[in-house]
């Protein structure tokens, strides 16, 4: 049965429109282009280009997780109201995914239209492999949609639709406050409030000096969730400047590093980096019941709710400064620039279908992001539903007020020195000053790199 | 004859060592006493981690991520089995590893065995370049040729096909070369001079000769070959896009989940793919392991 | 150069029997036609799949490439980039910190292992399987199998090191003993099929040898060191070469089981550049980092190919 493996098949598909993809193969050796033209005859590709168009659509998911059998779910219906379109769905883990289609895009096989993580839709977008959607976005009413915003470029470009929405909000573990007599955090909460509560929450039963139970996680490799919003919060910047001018290394940035030594120091009430890790990962130790508190995107939700735990959410904390430091990630539909014209027609009818209320409705049942419909995201199917956490109106409020994560074309590349760095400061090797200075002198480099090069 | 040093069978048939008891034995058991404390505990420090991981493979997504653990799932969870079984095309994925594995094995060694031959034993223009290139080839790491390979295969039209995976190995690999080359340089001479008398051609002398007395070293590379393309992650995942593609080690990562980890049904999947090399191995280490023992792997 | 030292032996036999002069050409083309013909599918490998990405690698690493773009050249910056970039050198120290643990290791745990099975055991079947069940498991099985032993909270290893009274490790989260622990983890992972190999080359050992010694009374210790050690000097030197090699190019137990971390306390060199690579559009970089990798394996290969004629003992 799966012998049909092994046998070759060929690149050209029915309806498959082919742009130039000389650009691509430019430099294929010429005796590798003979084989290619004896392996695979390119007859019979042009014939059937007329009624079908076919659409290969990327996403990350687990396989048979319930992401994984909506999205096909959605797929069908959309396929079976558009009976012009044929959709072959390339799914992987998200890290095989992204691996994988940066190959494919150097060697011009990526898919027609794939989901992006928010963070990397200018990576690409800078490059070149992204359809500029301007245009199309222009033709829909954009008050109707989350996120649109945070993805346009400083020259006002959009290169991805917003598919849905993440952004970290305080979740807590509501039975631990209970029973700790503490009352549960609101949006008059400040910094200094998150830590009193988060000593209180600390529990060594045993009085060894290691907690059974820590106040809150704020050591964190996945920063979204733990230093960026914290040194905005304290006033500080990341980067300004159109994203291109690195200014972490100030007074409010070494405030906050400061609150997060104090935190997770020999008297405080968060678990340091080890711990963190022995305890399984920054993002598990809210579902394993390890602390009360994590700054959490709403997907977080999911390892809680599947490990039983009793939480809700509140605002970010309030900074010395009165700011919370939100921010957002607008996970994205982003169209391949090599996509033919029928292939990319084709492609932006998934993604406006895709935004429809009843597709962004089934999406919210997942309770995996923010429906980026508004009209969605403020009914009763998201605000109301049975799913934890029930004060889902927070996650629309940080929304509201967020920033984008300092997305640029290396953001990967320079978020990478700032958090290395920074991590370095906090798992208590380096000096706070040095660390930020390198931090912000290494990133910095990291970006002019591309665009001194590309000015 | 050297079998009878390994193979307790082989010793129990072998008619110059009948099984004696009495003091005699018991003396030669306390001299392999260390030996039997190497063994028992290097088994256990092989097994264990296994043991423990089949006990976290039954256990639900709270237990498994419970601090501090507990060493048994409560309740035992083997519905775990069955999702994997349910999300995955299993047996897709498991005759689609042992296409691949079965094909390199085979490729690998009649063609290293070959071009092995004719570095160690034959004259032609450019055999050293080829050695060269050969250990060369071998010491650049394949991440770097991922984006050149996939334009190649694409080129071919053999993305999503298993073909990328196999040619390689149909083509001789370095590593199998060397191997063979030494094999065939330390055998003496005098056989395959003897054979050319007899009017052999190089192909017969090859066939009869060379190759019966490289069968250890085969069995070597047969093996080394199996391992490397069983386990083998980043190819497929680059390679693979279509489910009924995928490899064994492809399809127990696809559970892998972004946000909950399904670390349960992972281990589940893991253990689930390691049962039938298992088998494998059970069957088929009579063979080969005695291959890899009737005469040694000479410099 | 390298070849010299890789074709010495081969080239000393090529001495042909005498023949008349006519039948010595004929026979010396007839002689080339076979070569080639038994090489082919080597020359085949090189040029259709090898010499293409090869040098395509080689090109990149004098451009700037990100993949999407055709590259442009910009002559030796990227090795001048990597002169003066400390995480490189970082890298390669982890690389060559985890070689020097893990390749003796290995090497020495295989034979010592290949040496207590050579002999009449009970439930010697069994025993193989057991030291092969890691061997046939892919990086993703070791990944989270070794996870059951080494997690900190949860793991054999410490609850093993509490219960015997010494103090509990945090193994892979650790930056002081993440590489060691990777080491151990490949050595557990490898030493089945290297076992396996020594054991043929002890199986090649007379055992007249053995006896003689015995008769003018040598020790086991005294016989181990003067008959088996180089007696298996052949397979020794086979196993380091290949170890060495592919230990240095170790990419996929780190990308499955730390991605580098903590904090890229276990970032070796092919992940390192892979990162540059893939996940940071700077492929040219990338391969000019894989082409000095090259090199310096090229350099240890052919140091030890030379050091080879000092111990191994061909039979």
């Amino acid at each position: 049965m799966a012998l049909s493996a092994i046998r070759p098949g060929c690149p050209g598909r029915p309806g498959y429109t082919r742009r130039h993809r000389t650009m691509r193969v430019w430099s294929v050796a010429a005796g590798v282009t003979l084989l290619a033209a004896t392996a695979c005859s390119s007859s019979g590709d042009e014939s059937a280009s007329s009624d079908t168009t076919t659409l290969t659509l990327g996403y990350y998911a687990a396989a048979g997780d319930p992401a994984d059998t909506t999205m096909r779910e959605l797929v069908d219906e959309f396929t079976a109201g558009n009976p012009d379109i044929d959709v072959e769905i390339q799914a992987a883990p998200y890290g095989d995914f992204f691996s994988r289609l940066r190959t494919q895009i150097a060697g011009g096989d990526a898919p027609d239209v794939w989901l992006s993580d928010g963070v990397l839709v200018d990576e690409f977008a800078a490059r070149g492999s992204l359809l500029d959607l301007s245009d199309r976005v222009a033709g829909l009413n954009e008050d109707d949609f989350h996120g649109i915003d945070l993805n346009r470029t400083p020259d006002g470009e959009i290169y991805g639709f917003p598919q849905g929405a993440q952004t970290p909000v305080l979740f807590y573990n509501t039975a631990m406050f209970e029973q700790a007599g503490i009352d549960p955090p609101d949006e008059n909460w400040t910094y200094d409030d998150l830590a009193a509560a988060a000593e209180q929450l600390t529990v060594d039963e045993n009085g060894d000096g290691t907690p059974e139970v820590y106040g809150m996680r704020v050591h964190s490799s996945g920063f979204t969730e733990s230093w960026w919003p914290m040194i905005k919060a304290f006033g500080g910047d990341i980067v300004t400047d159109d994203n291109t001018t690195v200014a972490v290394d100030s007074r409010e940035s070494r405030q906050a590093l400061q609150w997060m030594l104090d935190a997770i120091g020999d008297d405080g009430f968060a678990p340091d980096g080890v711990t963190t890790e022995s305890l399984g990962g920054p993002h598990q130790l809210f579902a394993n019941q390890m602390v009360a508190m994590i700054f959490g995107i709403y997907a977080r939700s999911l390892p809680a709710i599947s490990a039983d735990v009793e939480f809700d959410v509140a605002p970010l904390p309030t900074g010395p400064g009165g700011e919370r430091g939100n921010v957002a990630i607008v996970n994205s539909w982003v169209i391949n620039n090599e996509a033919g014209d029928e292939a990319a027609d084709a492609a932006w009818r998934w993604i406006e279908y895709f935004a429809g209320e009843e597709p962004q409705t089934r999406w919210a049942e997942l309770g995996e992001a923010i429906p980026i419909n508004r009209a969605v995201a403020e009914s009763d199917a998201f605000l109301n539903s049975d799913t934890a956490p029930a004060g889902k109106q927070v996650f629309l409020d940080a929304l509201e007020s967020s920033e984008d994560l300092g997305v640029n074309a290396v953001w990967a590349e320079y978020t990478g020195v700032l958090n290395e760095n920074i991590m370095a400061t906090l798992d208590g090797g380096a000096d706070v000053d040095t660390a930020l200075a390198e931090a912000q002198s290494k990133a910095q480099e990291a970006i002019d790199r591309f665009y001194a090069e590309s000015s | 004859m050297p079998d009878v040093l390994t193979d307790p069978d082989a010793a129990a048939r072998h008619p110059e060592t009948p099984r004696r008891r009495g003091r005699g034995n018991l003396r030669r058991t306390a001299r392999k006493a260390p030996a039997y404390l190497v063994l028992v505990l290097g088994t256990a420090v092989m097994v264990l981690p296994f043991l423990a991981s089949l006990g976290n493979s039954l256990k639900s997504y709270a237990q498994y991520i419970k601090v501090p653990p507990d060493w048994l799932p409560d309740p035992v969870q083997w519905s775990n089995y069955q999702e994997v079984w349910e999300r995955t095309d299993f047996v897709t994925y498991l005759t689609n590893s042992l296409i691949v594995s079965g094909a390199a094995v085979v490729g690998a060694l009649i063609t290293s065995a070959m071009v092995g031959h004719a570095l160690a034993r034959m004259h032609f223009p450019g055999r050293d370049v080829l050695l060269v290139a050969a250990l060369g080839t071998m010491m650049l790491p394949t991440v770097i040729t991922i984006v050149p390979s996939f334009i190649l295969f694409k080129s071919f039209g053999w993305l999503d096909t298993l073909l990328p995976l196999i040619a390689p190995y149909w083509l001789a690999t370095p590593i199998g070369i060397f191997l063979m080359r030494q094999t065939f340089l330390g055998i003496p001479r005098d056989f395959e001079e003897a054979a050319s008398i007899d009017g052999a051609n190089p192909w017969q002398v090859f066939i009869r000769v060379h190759l019966p007395m490289a069968k250890p070293a085969l069995a070597t590379l047969g093996v080394f070959t199996f391992m490397t393309t069983w386990g083998a992650v980043l190819e497929p995942t680059i390679y693979l896009t279509s489910p009924e593609n995928f490899t064994l080690p492809i399809g127990v990562m696809s559970l892998q989940g972004q946000y909950v980890g399904n670390d349960n049904l992972v281990t589940a999947a893991a253990l689930m793919s390691l049962v039938p090399v298992l088998l494998v191995f059970l069957v088929a280490q009579r063979y080969f392991v005695r291959g890899v023992m009737s005469s040694g792997v000479k410099g | 150069m390298a070849q010299s030292v890789v074709t010495g032996r081969a080239s000393q036999s090529a001495a042909r029997p005498p023949a008349g002069v006519d039948n010595r050409r004929s026979r010396r083309r007839k002689d080339r036609a076979w070569g080639v013909l038994f090489a082919s599918p080597y020359l085949a490998h090189l040029l259709l799949l090898m010499l293409w990405p090869l040098g395509a690698s080689l090109y990149f690493a004098f451009t700037t490439y990100d993949l999407v773009n055709p590259p442009e050249w910009t002559g030796f910056e990227n090795f001048t980039r990597l002169l003066s970039d400390n995480n490189f050198w970082r890298t390669l120290g982890n690389t060559a910190y985890f070689a020097v643990l893990f390749v003796p290791a290995q090497t020495i745990l295989a034979l010592l292992l290949a040496v207590a099975l050579n002999q009449k055991i009970k439930g010697i079947a069994l025993f193989r399987t057991a030291f092969f069940v890691p061997v046939v498991s892919s990086w993703v099985v070791v990944a989270y199998v070794a996870d059951s032993m080494l997690n900190p909270r949860s793991g054999i290893a410490n609850t093993l090191l509490d219960w015997v009274g010494l103090p509990t490790q945090d193994w892979l989260q650790s930056p002081a003993l993440v590489i060691p622990t990777l080491a151990g983890v490949a050595v557990w992972k490898g030493v089945g099929y290297m076992m396996l190999l020594f054991l043929a080359g002890l199986q090649a050992i007379p055992e007249e040898r053995y006896e003689a010694a015995k008769v003018d009374g040598a020790s086991a210790l005294q016989r181990l060191r003067h008959i088996t050690m180089p007696g298996v000097s052949g397979t020794t030197f086979l196993v380091l070469v290949l170890t060495l090699i592919t230990t240095l190019q170790a990419f996929e137990q780190v990308f499955v089981m730390t991605d580098g971390g903590p904090n890229g306390a276990s970032e070796l060199t092919v992940l390192y550049m892979y990162r540059q690579g893939f996940e940071y559009f700077q492929m040219g970089y990338a391969s000019a980092i894989a082409w000095v990798l090259f090199l310096l394996i090229l350099v240890l290969t052919i140091v030890q190919l030379r050091l080879q004629r000092k111990w191994v003992h061909y039979a």
